[in-house]
């Protein structure tokens, strides 16, 4: 497919560099491979160009939906995805018959059914995935056309992973354990010595603690209580707080922190930060591009949506943990104390 | 801590770090095989004439790179996967005499320590300075013990000299250097906050001592 960005090269048509997605998570061992092309400008000469090019069925004569492939990954928020329906042929209308939902939890498509494409003509239309749902997001759209061609089945495939987040870093002193494990097999050889194999040579983080609920409030509480079936939890590695030097975050892909990093181990492996406004009770989580030690500089891969004041926030790295066990031991209002037993996963997103 | 120390063998890793001496366990783990069958007495069946000792013990922690250094240090023996040595914090033995500047022996009071000598034996003296940062710890591997069972001494041969002279009244702990690796269930820390980005974590784990060498299978 990389060679059709090529010979689209000598039209107005450009191409997008290839993608690919690969490894997706942990819960789904098939590795994906999706290669799109993606028409960024159009005009009437693209037309008058592509004719003259090698074959033109490469890329007319089609329905193009781009993207066909939404990796939402870390799902900790209401997502909106904007699709392109596209029809490329000459002279024939499609329309939408029917759109189908093939195992795909909250989400929701915006309804072209019934919706004409004249030829060479393109529209967008809204793909929303929720944030509450189950944990995972693999599935399907299956858009069927009127087309007798190859394209009477249009699929859009959604993955992600959803994931609550919880600030759980105000932790009763003393009450938060972390056990650092990597799994090993230890048998006996007929001398009885011991024999010892690595299982994963990774580490693996055990959180327990009790921590104070007025921070998640009690909504987010019993939410959290409704929604654990399953779920993963991304929570902030409290050991290694980081403040940030701007006055706001919001608006920013990079930013600097005061602290020195040559002393911290956990933001140098971490794929996601976990930023945590106290006084505004807003948190988020962000995907981490690189950290620059020399500079005490974080890049992101995309900016930050919301206002995160300097006074009141930290910046922790984050551990996606699954929930072992929740055990609140008195509620009364909106405060309390939680028990509760995490296990770190290991989720490529 | 000032370190002289010698004879670890081809594996030289040492854990030198002083734990929290009033949460330090050591418990000696019998070695043997029990069998029984119908009609006949039990009998056992000795495969290891040596106990096994099971540390455990806690460190604590008030910054963040000693923590990592020694999370790091966890992380790079794999857990249990990967062998080490460890003094083992706990009074031993005893000098009967100095031991002198350039000597390479030393007669304690006696504990049958000969009866355990085999190759893989170390000890260790720490002289504790009041300061760490001042105090020594000598590691020496020792090649022979020579009983003298009527006056109940034993003379303990090292590999190498001491570069002084030790008195018997400054020695802190003498003790055994041991070989072990992490226990499976790996480490945990508990951590107390106190303020913002100040850090006080105590950090427990267990040791178990690796009576012979043996070679662990690397890799997954």
């Amino acid at each position: 497919m990389l060679t059709y960005s090529y010979l689209f090269a000598d039209t107005v048509w450009t191409g997008q560099t290839a993608t690919t997605y690969s490894d997706y998570n942990e819960f789904n061992e098939n590795t994906t491979i999706n290669y799109d092309f993606a028409p960024l400008t159009k005009s009437l000469s693209g037309v008058y160009y592509a004719f003259n090019s090698l074959d033109l069925n490469l890329f007319y004569n089609q329905v193009w939906i781009y993207p066909n492939y939404i990796d939402c990954k870390m799902i900790t928020r209401d997502l909106t995805y904007s699709v392109m329906f596209w029809n490329t042929y000459f002279f024939r209308t499609i329309t939408v018959k029917d759109i189908t939902n093939v195992n795909l939890n909250n989400v929701n498509i915006e309804d072209i059914t019934n919706k004409s494409y004249k030829p060479l003509y393109y529209e967008n239309f809204l793909v929303e995935v929720k944030k509450e749902g189950s944990a995972t997001v693999d599935g399907y759209f299956d858009i069927e056309t009127d087309d007798t061609g190859d394209y009477s089945h249009l699929k859009l495939t959604v993955r992600g992973l959803r994931i609550i987040l919880l600030p759980l870093y105000e932790y009763i002193s003393g009450e938060l354990s972390i056990r650092y494990e990597i799994p090993v097999v230890i048998s006996s050889n007929m001398f009885n010595e011991e024999q010892r194999k690595v299982l994963v040579d990774r580490e693996k983080k055990n959180f327990t603690g009790r921590f104070f609920i007025d921070i998640l409030g009690k909504t987010s509480l019993m939410n959290l209580f409704e929604l654990t079936g399953g779920m993963i939890v991304g929570v902030p590695y409290c050991i290694e707080p980081l403040t940030p030097v701007e006055d706001d975050l919001q608006y920013l892909s990079e930013f600097h922190v005061n602290e020195d990093f040559t002393n911290y181990r956990e933001i140098f492996r971490c794929k996601y930060i976990f930023i945590y406004d106290k006084e505004q009770q807003n948190f988020t989580a962000e995907e981490v591009t690189s950290v620059d030690a020399t500079n005490k500089k974080i890049t992101l891969s995309e900016s930050i949506s919301f206002s995160f004041k300097k006074k009141s926030t930290l910046v922790f790295p984050m551990i996606l943990c699954k929930i072992v066990s929740i055990n609140p031991k008195f509620i009364k209002g909106k405060y309390g104390e939680v028990n509760l037993e995490l296990q770190e996963i290991y989720a490529n997103l | 801590m000032i370190t002289d120390i010698t004879g670890l063998g081809t594996e030289s890793t040492i854990l030198t770090l002083i734990p929290n001496f009033d949460d330090y366990t050591v418990e000696i783990l019998p070695q043997g095989l029990v069998l029984s069958f119908a009609g006949t007495p039990t009998a056992i069946y000795p495969f290891e004439d040596k106990g096994r000792r099971r540390i455990s013990c806690s460190f604590t922690f008030t910054n963040r790179k000693e923590l990592n250094d020694f999370i790091d240090f966890w992380y790079d023996r794999k857990g249990a996967l990967k062998r080490f040595w460890i003094p083992c914090w706990f009074n031993e033995f005893k000098l009967v005499e100095p031991i002198e500047k350039s000597s390479s022996e030393a007669k304690i009071y006696s504990t049958n320590l000969a009866l355990r000598n085999d190759e893989h034996l170390r000890i260790f003296l720490f002289i504790y300075k009041g300061d760490l940062s001042e105090s020594e710890l000598i590691v020496r591997k020792i090649t022979d013990i020579v009983v003298n069972t009527e006056n109940k001494i034993e003379t303990l041969y090292f590999d190498n000299v001491v570069n002084r002279k030790i008195y018997p009244q400054e020695v802190t702990i003498f003790g055994r250097v041991l070989l072990v690796r992490f226990g499976e269930t790996g480490i945990e820390l508990q951590c107390f906050f106190a303020r913002t980005n100040e850090l006080h974590v105590k950090v427990s784990c267990n040791f178990l001592e690796l009576p012979s060498e043996y070679k662990e299978i690397e890799g997954t």
